[in-house]
């Protein structure tokens, strides 16, 4: 027996991966059959499973719905069913009343239009200048506001306290929205946005003699036009639930925004808080954000995970918002090139 | 009618024209006085261009002294270090090649033995077979580790040797190097350039003043034509407004015909007047911006929300946490120096409590986030319509304020509220949750635990189909199994992005705030009291400065490390997979 020809070790084994094409016994073909009905079975116990680990996230909030319109005396037994004895929408009326819910709806919708209109004007000059523009101090500047963002609010709300008191701001609409209007967040977006556009659009704008100021507008801001949007509500929904910055900067009544609002509800009656009045508040204060988040929450989605890419089920086709952006955005792009035919 | 000659031959044209030669009539007054105010200055300009370039030249070559020699330096020493990194990896490779050469055998060794085992079925021949076997096998054992033995001698010295050598030219080099440029000093250098620059600043000067005084010379002239341009100024702008007033009366005497092919003539007419606006704005702006980079026009909002928001309350902070702080006047506020920290350190019990809190609070919430968020992830990463509708249930708290989350939990958690109900239906007793020492600062991880998942779910599914399906493909070919392919093929390739998500949420969660403030307050005996929370307490509510802004500056020594260490982190695997 010759062993070394036997374990020939140094010989290279062959590789098929060619599929093998056999005929199945009836056993084995029962057994592929009953394998088959098992796999969808357990299919279905998966997405019944996801189902119900959906509903842990959502149910909360159904429950709350409910714990609003019941009365005190249901409220406070915590039943977790979805049964409600008798509808009393009244507790919306009074939380309204009880809470000067109208000053407070008002001083939100005010915070948010400020710093939605005004944020722009400042953060996409700057975002442009950091990604296309060479100029002295630049990396220092942005490692600055780096360090802004590193730096917590939290840690720095006494000096800025200070400053704001000395200066005159607390409790005015100029001091509270004054940090969101150049918000590192919002610069950095732009900034990423701004860099992904090819340097040849810039430069053949540069050869016509374009001014940074027209190819910022005119060029850079119609392509990237979809982050508007984004960012549009990415701002809408922190600015409305913001409520550190809010708490911190305002002394008086007169600037305090819907969840100190709800908060105060909470704390305002001693020891037991009146919770069918405090769920229907919380439930006023959702509401705006709910409701956009029922009728559009692809594009919420989308949009608070930042621009990263992702692919949703059914999300192929666009909704109709991101088809009439789309649409606009073809419609501008046409009418600058139009435009730019008829000068030669 | 051609409409430009009509516009040409029409009443506006007119009054147009004449508006115009009063414009032009200013213009001529202010360019006469200005060419006579700025003649000098323009003129030393133009006589001293050459000597400011020969300034800026001279100035660059003293600073960037030996630039291009300390340039070649660090070329050389790049260059070394890249070789020796091949090195080391031709070497770790090669080894590890040898370290699984015997196994391999060994693995091929047995198959084929199995193989012809099952083919020989006499008791007698298998025994036989066997014990050749067993002899074979040691024989062709001890031969392969004897030769793996010297191959790794032979690898290692191989290493050593073209280690010595490379070492030995890059020091060679290097010492050649620094010999060459050893013959210009420094300071010899350096004197002669500072000598040169000074004479040309000398000649600078001179002409300086020589300009200086031509304008004192014709100070008196350049006054009386300002006067001048100022009257001529005057007097067109009185006699645009007279012209215009004429224009009107008579437009109100036209008849109506008359009027309406008036008003459509006079649109051309008020472009004009616009284009010429916007010329003159336009070649300001130039002229402007020749001068200053637009850029510190746009980055000026920033900068100076970065002075007030960062650099100032960071610099008052470190002052100010040395002194007993008094705000209404900063004068009478007193120097105490380590005091505060002091304070806070050994007599603060509850300041103790929030800084482990901290601490404990971030590693559960990060802990449970990690888990939750990557089992959950690996579950739903399939693009169906049900997947699709979970991930959007997942995400639904996210979207909510912390407030009302805060709120909604706080009736979750009560001792009769659903949690506690839910638990009872497995028998269990539930704790009081918020309200119980040992279980607030765990329960206000939970709830933002439980607010945060469908956002890393999401993040973390969007990294899932950022890997190739081609890595599937193989690892599918390699007959690989479902686990195995989570293990060592998912979450390597998901590492880099989750460390640097998860990493992020642990800093962020030391600031954590709102909940803890509506939940808990600091909770039951400061069970769940936490930096931040804490100096609000301290500093808004308590007035404390001083002791406020020391804790605040442990809050941002704590956030400030944690993100350095990231960063150095992060930098190196990015390095690494520059190289590779």
């Amino acid at each position: 027996m010759d062993f070394a020809k036997i374990f020939d070790v140094e010989r290279e084994e062959e590789h098929s991966y060619s599929p093998v094409i056999r005929e199945l016994t009836p056993r084995q073909e029962r057994r592929l059959k009953v394998m088959k009905r098992v796999k969808y079975v357990l299919k279905i116990l998966n997405y019944l499973a996801m189902i119900a680990v959906g509903l842990t996230f959502v149910y909360p909030f159904i429950w709350m719905f409910l714990m609003s319109v019941r009365s005190y005396e249901e409220a406070v037994l915590f039943s977790p069913g979805l049964w409600v004895n008798d509808w009393h929408w009244e507790n919306y009326v009074e939380a309204w009343n009880r809470a000067k819910f109208s000053t407070y709806l008002g001083n939100s919708i005010t915070y948010a239009v400020l710093v939605l209109s005004l944020q722009y004007f400042f953060i996409v000059p700057a975002a442009y200048a950091f990604a296309r523009m060479e100029f002295k101090g630049n990396k220092f500047l942005f490692y600055l506001k780096q360090l802004g963002m590193m730096l917590p609010g939290e840690a720095t709300l006494i000096p800025v306290y200070f400053f704001y008191s000395k200066m005159g701001l607390v409790d005015t609409w100029t001091g509270l929205i004054l940090p969101s209007l150049f918000s590192m967040f919002g610069i950095y977006l732009f900034m990423n946005n701004f860099k992904t556009i090819p340097q040849e659009i810039i430069e053949s704008a540069v050869l016509d003699r374009a001014k940074n100021r027209t190819i910022m507008l005119k060029i850079m801001v119609p392509m990237i036009f979809p982050i508007f949007i984004t960012h549009f509500l990415l701002t809408f929904i922190s600015n409305w639930n913001s409520y550190y910055w809010v708490l911190v900067m305002t002394n008086s009544e007169k600037l305090k925004t819907l969840p100190v609002a709800v908060r105060g509800l909470l704390k305002a009656d001693g020891v037991l808080p009146p919770w069918h009045l405090v769920m229907a508040g919380n439930m006023m204060q959702l509401a705006p954000i709910l409701l956009m988040y029922i009728f559009g929450n692809q594009q919420m989605k989308r949009a608070m995970i930042g621009g990263r890419k992702i692919e949703f089920a059914g999300g192929k086709k666009g909704s109709l918002l991101k088809r009439g952006v789309k649409a606009l955005v073809r419609k501008l792009n046409k009418s600058n090139v139009d435009y730019a035919i008829k000068e030669r | 009618m051609n409409l430009l000659d009509q516009l040409e031959t029409s009443y506006n044209r007119q009054v147009q024209k004449r508006i115009f030669a009063q414009l032009d009539r200013i213009d001529a007054a202010r360019d006469l006085y200005l060419g006579e105010k700025y003649r000098h200055r323009i003129l030393f300009r133009e006589n001293t261009k050459d000597l400011f370039v020969e300034l800026k030249r001279e100035k660059a070559l003293l600073k960037g002294y030996r630039q291009d020699f300390r340039d070649e330096l660090r070329k050389l020493r790049r260059d070394y270090l890249n070789k020796v990194f091949e090195l080391k990896e031709n070497r770790d490779f090669g080894l590890k090649e040898n370290k699984q050469y015997v196994k391999l055998i060994m693995a091929k060794i047995d198959a084929n033995y199995r193989k012809a085992k099952a083919g020989i079925r006499e008791a007698a021949k298998l025994r036989e077979f066997e014990e050749k076997f067993r002899e074979y096998r040691a024989q062709e054992l001890g031969r392969r580790r004897e030769e793996q033995k010297q191959k790794k001698e032979k690898i290692l010295s191989e290493y050593c040797r073209q280690f010595q050598e490379l070492t030995d030219s890059y020091e060679k080099k290097r010492n050649a190097l620094l010999e060459r440029h050893r013959e210009t000093p420094k300071k010899v250098f350096r004197k002669e350039k500072m000598e040169l620059i000074r004479t040309l600043e000398a000649k600078i000067d001179a002409e300086r003043k020589q300009m200086r005084e031509a304008e004192a010379r014709d100070a008196e002239k350049v006054e009386k034509l300002r006067r001048d341009y100022f009257a001529v100024k005057k007097e067109a702008q009185a006699e645009i407004r007279s012209i215009k007033q004429e224009a009107k009366e008579k437009v109100s005497r036209m008849s109506p015909e008359e009027r309406e092919v008036y008003q459509e003539l006079q649109k051309y007419i008020r472009e004009d007047f616009r284009l010429r606006r916007l010329k003159r704005f336009d070649s300001a702006e130039t002229k402007i911006f020749r001068r200053l980079n637009p850029a510190y026009l746009y980055v000026t909002p920033a900068f100076l929300s970065a002075m007030l928001f960062t650099l100032f309350p960071f610099i008052f902070m470190i002052v100010g946490s040395f002194f007993r702080i008094n705000f209404t006047n900063l004068r009478r506020s007193k120097f105490v120096g380590l005091d505060n920290f002091i304070n806070i350190f050994t007599k603060d019990t509850e300041f103790q409590k929030a800084l482990g809190n901290t601490a404990i609070y971030a590693l559960i919430t990060i802990v449970l986030l990690t888990v939750v968020t990557v089992a959950m992830a690996a579950w739903l990463a399939k693009n169906t319509r049900i997947h699709n509708l979970t991930q959007t249930m997942v995400f639904t708290p996210h979207i909510a304020s912390l407030v009302s989350i805060s709120i909604l939990w706080i009736a979750m958690l009560h001792p009769t509220g659903i949690v506690n109900k839910f638990l009872a239906l497995f028998g269990i007793q539930g704790p009081a949750w918020l309200l119980q020492e040992n279980t607030s600062l765990f329960s206000v991880s939970l709830v933002t635990v439980w607010k945060d998942i469908g956002y890393y779910v999401l993040i973390i599914i969007s990294g899932l189909q950022g890997i190739p399906a081609y890595v599937y493909e193989a690892a599918l070919l390699d007959k690989a199994s479902k686990s195995t392919t989570f293990f060592k093929i998912t979450l390597p390739l998901l590492a880099p992005t989750m460390s640097f998500v998860f990493l992020t949420k642990f800093i962020n969660s030391f600031k954590v705030f709102a909940p803890i403030e509506i939940m808990t307050n600091g909770g039951p005996m400061g069970s769940s009291m936490v930096l931040s929370y804490w100096i609000y307490k301290v500093g808004r509510i308590g007035f404390n400065y001083g002791t406020a802004m020391a804790g605040a500056i442990v809050l941002t020594l704590m956030i400030c490390i944690c993100t350095l260490l990231k960063n150095l982190y992060f930098d190196r695997v990015v390095d690494k997979v520059v190289k590779y």
